[in-house]
Parts: structure tokens; C-alpha cells; sequence
């Protein structure tokens, strides 16, 4: 099985890092990069200048931990973006675009088959991604002199987990059609809609934090540096980083929507029909 | 080695698209699928590579069940369904190494089988670019050199001619043909044209409405000889139909036409015989029959 994995993974891999979907992302990092870079060398020293007065106790935190709060923010939002161009498609666009008709005639278990193919978005995602990790590290460098490693690799970890959770929500919504349009439009509206409202809605109806949610838990990767969940309309928000019972109880979200969220896309796939 | 469907019924909603077939293949040869569009040869075909899970009854293969042990079934199966599609951004050459791979086929050996099919698809000088420049011709050489990949003992192809020029679809039938040489394989296929079929088969099948109108088994193809005029002794060991008095239909034989000719003419005053094949008459009658239903 182990071989077949790999076998899978490099083809998907290749045909991944060699799309159109793949430079399109990698364009979209390197400006979110440019323009974040360009604000911490610009307002380094300053930042606390650009807080409105009615934020004022955020001046008491630290330029850097604002700064790397910044970075981790729109972070937190890039692996949506590269979900939907790598994952959301995933299975909907064998069957769409045909190609279902050879790589379901393989010897080789549709298990393997999409546990490869899921590995090789999750890698292309994290490529994508690593430009922007390596701009935020040359800038910070340059421009504090020093990184705190702690919360920065604390931040990475979760970034990982949390693309592993989102390429396996949408692997599902695409197990589920047939064409590609439909499995980006539930990505994007699950998470940025349906998420969102219910986050909101619970939280001001309830005072409930559904910590469940996955954009909930996604702010995990901000908040290692200050703890403001930018999904909610918090007042008694904390300048300290988030605790490890905050880091665990987001950890544990991602890993629970990745492995059910795997295991009824096998599911499904196992029955499903080409048509 | 065998193809086995056991009361096989599959529908797609309300639509029968195949059923109740039943269906054993168990010589080595070219089997061909014949019938016109909508009879259910490409499903047929999807039920068979376990891409399509019917209704009711059973696809074995080897003994094996497809939908049990898909893995180890395709193992000895070559396939191509439908018109084939691949990644775009992947090279011809890499969806064979591919394909190999997953035979279990590597190194040298990898190399030596893909020249082979290769070889024998006329694919070489596209192999290196990636699959989004092909042509439709292109596509399905590849198609068809993936199926061949391992040397399987049993080739599926639907349509395997589709979309390539005529000289490419007389090579791809002289492959065909030749795959057929030391009859070791079973290959089945489907195709729209009557004489391809007729020229390759061993065995002809045809489908209309997802049900088996015609099987033509243990290999040779029947022609029916249309008589007309009085006969007194009907030549024994030949299978008739009287259609008026003196009007009779034969099924004999390609090959032993001659001899039948023969021993008709001492039985009777036979004033003329129409001569046509019994695929011809078979595809001639569901026409019509399909266009009275339509």
C-alpha cells in the first residue's frame, strides 16, 4: 500500500506544481507578501501610531507581536485560497474533466488513490505557502533583529494542521459532485458564510464561542502572538498570546475535521459511480 | 481465465440500461460489442472495469468479483472507457511510467514495456509533451498503449478507433488483430461499425436496450441465405426458418457456404439465393424496430 501511496503522491504532485491553479497562488502569496513586507519596514517603530484611539490599550503590546499578529492573519486565510484552487477540485474534476475513466481503471485502491492525491494538495498548499513564511522571517529579521521561536514555530505548526483540516473539508465537498463549480462555491460558502454567521450568531445570541468551527479554530494561528479572535465581536479580548489549553483545544478541531472529513470522503468515493 | 455476468441489471434512475444480462466468456478471442447508441455497450463495459456498480447480479472475473477485489482484477486487465482523458500537465510518457508502476513494473523492465506498447500504438512522437497538446487521436493512442501496459489477458477497449484517421484505424485494428494471434487473450470491444466487427470477431454480440438481441458464441460468423424455390429434402444439420412456401431463411456458415450450395441445388429447383450476414440483419431489424418504437 505504502508504494502505491508514494506512486500516487508524485504523480499528483507534478501534475499540482506544474498547473496554472499553482502560480496563480504563488502570485497571490508573493503580493500578500510584498504588501505586508512593505508595512513592517515602513511603520517599524510606528505601528502603534496606526491603532485608533478607541483600540489604545493595543499600544501597550509590543511593534513585533502586532506586527506578527499581522502576518499570521492573513496567513490564517491564505490555505482557504489554495484549498479551493487545489483541494475543491479534487474529485469533482475526475469527474468532470473525464480523467476518473483511467485512474479508476488503475490497480490501485481508491483509498490510496485519494490519500495520495490529498497529500500532494496538502504539499502544494504548503509550497505555495512557504514564500510568504520566508518573507515574514527576512522582514522580522531585518527589522527586530530577532524572532521569538517559541510562538513562531507554535504558529507554523498550527498553520500546518489547519491546512491538513481545510484540504480535507474540501476534498469532501468534492467527493460529493461531479462538477468543479459546485465544489468551489460550497467550500467558499461553508467557510466564509456559513462559518462566519454561525460563529457570530452563536457567540451573540448564546455569549457561546463555538470553538468548534473550523474558522474559529483558525485564528489559533494569530493568536499565539495576542489573543483576539478576529472572527468575533470580543471586548474582553486578552493582549497576552493564547494559552496551550486555547493551542490544544484548536489542534484537536483541526485534527477531528481532518480525519472525519477524510474518512467520508473514502467513504463516498469507495461507491461512487463514473458516469 | 474468464468474463462471467450473472443476471446483471443496471439502471440509472428510472432508465434500465442494461438488464437482466447474462453473459460468459470464457474462449480466448476478439469479442465485439455491436449496437446502436443508448444499447448499453459503454455501460456494460464501465460494469465489467467495476467503474459502474450494477443493480443486481454479479461481474466476476477470473472468479473474482470486481467489486470485492477490484484491485486484484485490474491487475490483469487492460482498460479504456470511453474516450480517454488524462492530466493535463502530465507527459504522455509519465502517465505510462504511471500506469506501469502501478503493474508493479520497474527499471529497465519499465522502459523495455513502454517502447513496446509504444511500438505498437505509433505513439512516439507525442509521448514527451504534456497531455493538455494532444489532439483527440493522440489522447486515445494513449489510451489505448496505457490498456496495453503489462500485457493484460484481458483488453477492454470501447471504440477504440474513435477520433483516429483512417490509417490510423486500420493500424489500430491490425493491433487488434494481431494482439488476437496466439489467441491468449480475451479482448472485448465495442464498436459502431459492422464490418470492423465482422473482420475481427471471433464472437459478436449485440446489445439494444441494455438486453442481448444476438450472441454469436463459439467463435465464426453465421451468413443467412435467403432461398427461394421448391426443395424437396431440406439438407440435414442446418438451422431454418420457412418464411412462406417456398421462401426459406438458412443460417450456415461462411466457410461452408460452398458445400451447402451444393447440396441445396441437387434438393430442389431453387430459383435464386440472397445472401446476407446475419450481424447485418440482426443491427437491420432493431433499426427498424427502434424507429417503430421511437
Amino acid at each position: 500500500m505504502s508504494s502505491n501511496f508514494f506512486k500516487v503522491y508524485f504523480h499528483y504532485l507534478k501534475n499540482y506544481y506544474r498547473s496554472r491553479s499553482f502560480y496563480i497562488i504563488l502570485i497571490i502569496t508573493i503580493l500578500a507578501s510584498i504588501i505586508i513586507s512593505y508595512l513592517t519596514f515602513r511603520y517599524s517603530g510606528k505601528i502603534n501610531n496606526l491603532i485608533p484611539s478607541k483600540l489604545s490599550s493595543l499600544s501597550k503590546v509590543s511593534d513585533e507581536s502586532l506586527i506578527l499578529y499581522l502576518w499570521a492573519y492573513i496567513m490564517s486565510s491564505l490555505p482557504v485560497f489554495s484549498s479551493v484552487f487545489f483541494s475543491s477540485p479534487a474529485i469533482s474534476s475526475e469527474m468532470e474533466n473525464r480523467t476518473a475513466f483511467y485512474i479508476f481503471t488503475q490497480p490501485v485502491d481508491r483509498t490510496v488513490l485519494i490519500l495520495g492525491k490529498y497529500f500532494a494538495a496538502v504539499t502544494a498548499t504548503i509550497i505555495s505557502i512557504l514564500v510568504y513564511i520566508i518573507a515574514e522571517l527576512i522582514s522580522i529579521e531585518t527589522v527586530y533583529g530577532f524572532i521569538e521561536v517559541n510562538p513562531f514555530i507554535l504558529s507554523l505548526l498550527m498553520l500546518v494542521l489547519f491546512i491538513f483540516a481545510i484540504s480535507a473539508l474540501s476534498f469532501l465537498f468534492s467527493s460529493l459532485f461531479d462538477k468543479n463549480m459546485y465544489a468551489y462555491i460550497s467550500t467558499f460558502v461553508t467557510y466564509f458564510i456559513i462559518f462566519y454567521s454561525a460563529n457570530i450568531a452563536l457567540y451573540l445570541l448564546y455569549s457561546y464561542n463555538a470553538f468548534f468551527l473550523l474558522n474559529n479554530a483558525s485564528t489559533i494561528i494569530e493568536r499565539v502572538y495576542i489573543n483576539i479572535n478576529p472572527t468575533l465581536f470580543v471586548s474582553n479580548f486578552s493582549l497576552n498570546p493564547a494559552g496551550i489549553h486555547d493551542v490544544i483545544l484548536s489542534g484537536t478541531v483541526f485534527i477531528f475535521y481532518t480525519i472525519v472529513s477524510l474518512l467520508l470522503t473514502f467513504l463516498i468515493v469507495e461507491k461512487k459511480e463514473v458516469k | 481465465m474468464n468474463v462471467r455476468l450473472k443476471s446483471v441489471e443496471k439502471y440509472y434512475g428510472k432508465f434500465r440500461a442494461l438488464g437482466a444480462i447474462n453473459l460468459e466468456i470464457n474462449d480466448p478471442g476478439i469479442i465485439t460489442i455491436l449496437g446502436p447508441n443508448g444499447a448499453g455497450k459503454t455501460t456494460m463495459l464501465k460494469v465489467m472495469t467495476g467503474l459502474s456498480k450494477p443493480k443486481k447480479g454479479i461481474v466476476e472475473i477470473d472468479g473474482n468479483n470486481i467489486f470485492e477485489d477490484r484491485k486484484k482484477v485490474l491487475m490483469k486487465m487492460g482498460t479504456l472507457v470511453e474516450q480517454p482523458e488524462f492530466y493535463t500537465y502530465i507527459k504522455g510518457r509519465e502517465i505510462l511510467s504511471f500506469s506501469a508502476s502501478l503493474k508493479g513494473i520497474s527499471g529497465e523492465e519499465m522502459k523495455a514495456e513502454i517502447e513496446r506498447v509504444v511500438a505498437a500504438t505509433g505513439s512516439n512522437d507525442f509521448l514527451d509533451k504534456k497531455v493538455g497538446k494532444y489532439s483527440r487521436g493522440m489522447k486515445q493512442r494513449l489510451g489505448i498503449a496505457t490498456a496495453l501496459i503489462g500485457d493484460p489477458e484481458i483488453l477492454i477497449l470501447d471504440e477504440p478507433t474513435f477520433g483516429i484517421d483512417p490509417m490510423g484505424s486500420l493500424e489500430i485494428r491490425e493491433l487488434i488483430k494481431n494482439l488476437n494471434s496466439r489467441k491468449e487473450k480475451i479482448i472485448i470491444f465495442t464498436t459502431h461499425v459492422i464490418e470492423e466487427a465482422i473482420k475481427l470477431s471471433d464472437r459478436i454480440i449485440i446489445l439494444n436496450n441494455g438486453l442481448i438481441e444476438y450472441d454469436a458464441s463459439n467463435g465464426g460468423e453465421y451468413t443467412l441465405l435467403k432461398i427461394s424455390g421448391e426443395i424437396g429434402d431440406i439438407p440435414p444439420g442446418y438451422k431454418y426458418t420457412r418464411i412462406s412456401e417456398n421462401e426459406y431463411i438458412f443460417e450456415v456458415r461462411e466457410e461452408e457456404i460452398p458445400e451447402f450450395n451444393r447440396k441445396i441445388t441437387k434438393a430442389g429447383n431453387i430459383k435464386y439465393i440472397e445472401k446476407s450476414s446475419m450481424v447485418e440483419e440482426t443491427i437491420r431489424k432493431i433499426s427498424v424496430k427502434n424507429l417503430k418504437n421511437s
